[in-house]
């Protein structure tokens, strides 16, 4: 997965338009990131990594777009 | 295993209660992870310990229609967060009112989603069966609306009688994510909270990864795991379930009512089809801890 496809991916689980996501985005910055829309980007997340997923821990307690960032490229997942 | 359970005599219209706290369409988009539309809850006068009584006197029932010994019964094993007395534990008070015998161990389990399955792994220690009884009463421990717990938590109880003689174990494990206490907690009397995000974190990892391996290794015909949520077993069964393994659920019906989501979903399925010998069963348990505790059995 790409940062861009990242992006994305937040984007739609979040609903809002891929122009609000960047790399400040955070749950303080957008509205809908709240648990509900933070369990959309991990079923997301789950869906388009596979089981790659299972190996990642502390997606659950990120609160920001960097967060998310850093564990996946640390678990090799994100380009 | 010989099973009765109950469920809360308060009838909740959880879609209505959601909708009037977080609007259309927020309300279904919850909904839509969480499950249920209704739930039954303790009423005024029902707590942990009259569930319990209930579940146990109907179980105690159809233990006499079956000719089961009950002097036989070495212990009695209650698991519940939310006892009737801080001091003693449900248990005593099962064992004298509903007139068990004097010699029974009474053992107390203060343990979540993971209960049933602890209690299961002590019963099978012990040479002679045992009676668990898991209640829970959630809906008392949240003062209004709680979008994380209200949609999901139903209050019930069930009542098993466990001879380990019937029951060969292949396997058994605890994990625990340490640190994580705070993930699901009550710190005073209404103050029942819990991190989502957090605990699918926990499921998608560690549990996720417990039971591939017990699949894998084992191959048993059914997994019965704890029912969290809608977007929790959804999870579990995209993951896991395959044409082999058989992965019932409930949630829609019945809700998570904590330890005793395994028992109800155990009996309802062994109850419309009866297990063969060689039969392999997947308990697994998780939440509360942050943890999970797995138990494969198969039967004689």
């Amino acid at each position: 997965m790409t940062e861009k496809e990242l992006f994305q991916l937040v984007s739609e689980s979040l609903e809002v338009s891929v122009e609000k996501i960047n790399l400040e985005s955070s749950q303080d910055k957008i509205e809908e990131w709240d648990s509900l829309g933070h369990l959309s980007i991990l079923s997301s997340l789950s869906k388009d990594l596979g089981d790659g997923i299972k190996n990642v821990k502390g997606l659950g307690n990120c609160e920001s777009l960097s967060c998310i960032i850093k564990i996946l490229k640390s678990a090799g997942l994100l380009e | 295993m010989i099973i009765e359970w109950t469920l809360g005599s308060k009838k909740v219209d959880i879609k209505k209660l959601v909708i009037e706290n977080l609007g259309e369409s927020k309300g279904n988009q919850l909904l839509e992870k969480t499950g249920p539309k209704f739930l039954q809850h303790a009423n005024e006068n029902e707590d942990s310990l009259s569930l319990g009584v209930l579940a146990l006197k109907n179980l105690l029932v159809k233990l006499s229609k079956k000719n089961v010994d009950l002097n036989s019964l070495e212990s009695l094993i209650s698991v519940s967060e939310s006892p009737k007395k801080q001091i003693p534990g449900n248990s005593f008070d099962y064992i004298s009112l509903c007139n068990l015998h004097d010699h029974i161990f009474p053992i107390d389990i203060n343990a979540g989603c993971t209960g049933f399955v602890d209690a299961l792994r002590i019963a099978n220690s012990l040479k002679k069966p045992s009676i668990i009884i898991t209640s829970e009463t959630y809906s008392k421990r949240i003062d209004g609306f709680a979008r994380n717990i209200t949609p999901i938590f139903a209050d019930g109880a069930s009542a098993t009688y466990f001879n380990p003689n019937q029951w060969t174990t292949l396997y058994e494990s605890s994990t625990i994510r340490k640190s994580t206490s705070a993930a699901i907690s009550c710190v005073n009397s209404l103050g029942l909270t819990m991190n989502g995000p957090e605990v699918v974190d926990f499921v998608m990892g560690e549990v996720v990864t417990d039971i591939e391996k017990i699949i894998k290794k084992f191959q048993p015909s059914y997994v019965f795991a704890h029912q969290g949520s809608k977007f929790v077993v959804d999870f579990m069964k995209s993951k896991l379930a395959n044409d082999k393994v058989l992965f019932p659920e409930n949630i829609m019906e019945v809700g998570n009512t904590v330890s005793s989501t395994l028992p109800i979903l155990f009996d309802q399925v062994t109850k419309a089809s009866k297990l063969k010998p060689k039969t392999r069963v997947l308990f697994t348990g998780f939440g509360v801890g942050l943890s999970h505790s797995a138990m494969l059995l198969e039967v004689n």
